[in-house]
């Protein structure tokens, strides 16, 4: 966004616009680090709510962030995810893609290309799941929303040098477990 | 995104999923939320439309005061601004059941602040038209000093709030010297309602507001001290053959009052060294179709807050 400050400035006073303006930019992709973290529309569409009733809070009390807001609402978002997943660890959640599957076979031109993608995304979800929770929002922000290096380690409140590090990790575990699976199907394929 | 050579797999899952993820949030979905988060932010502060469509989600039924017998006042299409004049009279007839018996509760631990009736029905009478002003003066409103004139003017330490919701906004305030009765009174934005902070020092009376015998007395800790909450009012049901045939003359007809826990109004009174305190609903619709409690987000425990952040104006820091 343009000139943070002035907007945040202006957040505070509870100016409409600048509110929406806020809300506009940064809800879709706080919803959609949500939900590929958490695999639930469910789950992103309340922590989502969650994150920018936190803004209003914050601003009330004249306090949050002066600039970087971004960074902000997504490290809000980061800790709304931890205390979910403490309280939701014995809860048993739908398979990432029964949720996936309704909206998105427009963006696949047959069927059979909507299985493809849909195939790579759930063994793409069982990878991520193996990742420790740092790697995985490391590649969640840096491959899947496409940041920078730079906002990311402003995000997760680290060097540059360490998320480098921990994407390096991290992309050499996908690496490994999405080859082996996936070559491993094509193997078994020609016989089956 | 330099990915390796053997990436191929990493890299179409990687594209499958951003291109999944990037269809998300669906558009109506962002739309609620986004609605969502300005009547968080505002309440009253949304627009017209904006307060429409959070109807459209709201779950409060609209209130009526005045009931013409079996019929909605407010449907009736002729006579409509007498029938204007009447309901905002009827918030003041209902207002008029106050009595001021003496302190002799003030010696409890609690200040009994409402009086249950006998029961929730009662007969009472409504005065069609404008009632007659003794004096002959025209109205002036009375609401037009500013929280700097008041607390110049009083003779006590007038108390002001430190906590406000950001759906109230000041309207102005009302001094009468004659019982140091201190008055002032929030606008809930956009909205018809504004709620009423008033004090006076408890020399010989203490108000007392009779309610439904439904009605459900809450009592709330102040600070140091215990007030008490209702929810609610007086409805007032006309006689429908006596307003006809009152046609366009002015003057008293039968009614029954009755009292309803459901509708929005409330009051908070408590008692604070030595100065009598009360929140009150003091405007409102009553009969709307706009859901103006999911606007103005103030019950209970809101105004607790504000009443608890009420602070005398000598322990306020003033910039």
């Amino acid at each position: 966004l343009n000139d943070e400050t002035a907007l945040l400035e202006r957040a505070r006073t509870f100016d409409e616009t600048a509110l929406t303006e806020i809300f506009d930019a940064y809800y879709g992709m706080i919803y959609r680090y949500l939900y590929l973290h958490s695999g639930h529309t469910e789950t992103a569409e309340d922590l989502s709510a969650q994150v920018f009733r936190r803004l209003l809070e914050t601003l009330r009390a004249n306090a949050g962030p002066d600039r970087f807001l971004k960074a902000w609402l997504f490290r809000v978002a980061a800790n709304l995810l931890i205390d979910d997943a403490r309280r939701s660890r014995h809860r048993d959640h739908l398979p990432l893609e029964t949720v996936l599957e309704t909206p998105l076979h427009s963006v696949h031109t047959t069927l059979e290309e909507a299985a493809h993608a849909a195939h790579l995304r759930t063994h793409l979800r069982l990878a991520l799941n193996e990742l420790t929770d740092s790697q995985r929002s490391v590649i969640i922000l840096r491959y899947l929303l496409e940041m920078s290096n730079e906002e990311v380690a402003q995000i997760m409140e680290m060097s540059v040098g360490a998320v480098k590090a921990q994407q390096h990790r991290a992309l050499a575990a996908l690496r490994r477990r999405l080859n082996d699976e996936l070559d491993m199907e094509n193997y078994h394929e020609p016989s089956s | 995104m330099n990915h390796r050579p053997d990436d191929t797999h990493l890299q179409a899952a990687f594209d499958a999923t951003r291109a999944a993820a990037s269809q998300l949030p669906l558009p109506d979905q962002h739309a609620r939320a986004r609605q969502q988060f300005l009547t968080e932010a505002f309440g009253a502060a949304v627009s017209p439309d904006q307060a429409a469509r959070l109807n459209d989600q709201g779950s409060a039924p609209p209130v009526l005061l005045i009931q013409l017998g079996d019929q909605e006042m407010n449907r009736k299409p002729l006579r409509s601004t007498r029938l204007i004049a009447a309901v905002l009279l009827g918030v003041l007839l209902a207002g008029g059941f106050w009595a001021s018996p003496g302190l002799r509760a003030l010696a409890q631990e609690i200040i009994e602040f409402f009086i249950p009736a006998k029961s929730d029905i009662q007969p009472a009478s409504f005065y069609v038209g404008v009632e007659p002003n003794e004096s002959g003066a025209a109205y002036i409103d009375p609401y037009t000093l500013t929280l700097d004139d008041v607390v110049a003017q009083a003779a006590f330490d007038v108390r002001l709030p430190t906590f406000l919701p950001h759906t109230l906004s000041f309207k102005g305030a009302s001094y009468q010297n004659e019982g140091e009765r201190i008055e002032m009174i929030y606008e809930c934005r956009g909205t018809p309602f504004s709620y009423n902070i008033t004090q006076y020092p408890a020399n010989e009376t203490a108000s007392q507001m009779e309610v439904g015998w439904s009605a459900v007395i809450e009592d709330v800790p102040i600070r140091e001290t215990i007030g008490q909450y209702v929810r609610g009012w007086w409805l007032l049901t006309i006689d429908k053959a006596a307003y006809d045939e009152q046609g366009d003359e002015t003057g008293e007809i039968p009614a029954t009052r009755v009292w309803s826990n459901e509708t929005y109004f409330q009051q908070m009174f408590w008692n604070e060294d030595g100065i009598n305190f009360s929140i009150t609903t003091a405007s409102g619709s009553l009969s709307s179709d706009i859901n103006y409690e999911a606007i103005c987000r103030i019950d209970r425990d809101v105004l607790a807050q504000i009443a608890n952040g009420l602070l005398p104006t000598s322990q306020i820091n003033i910039d």
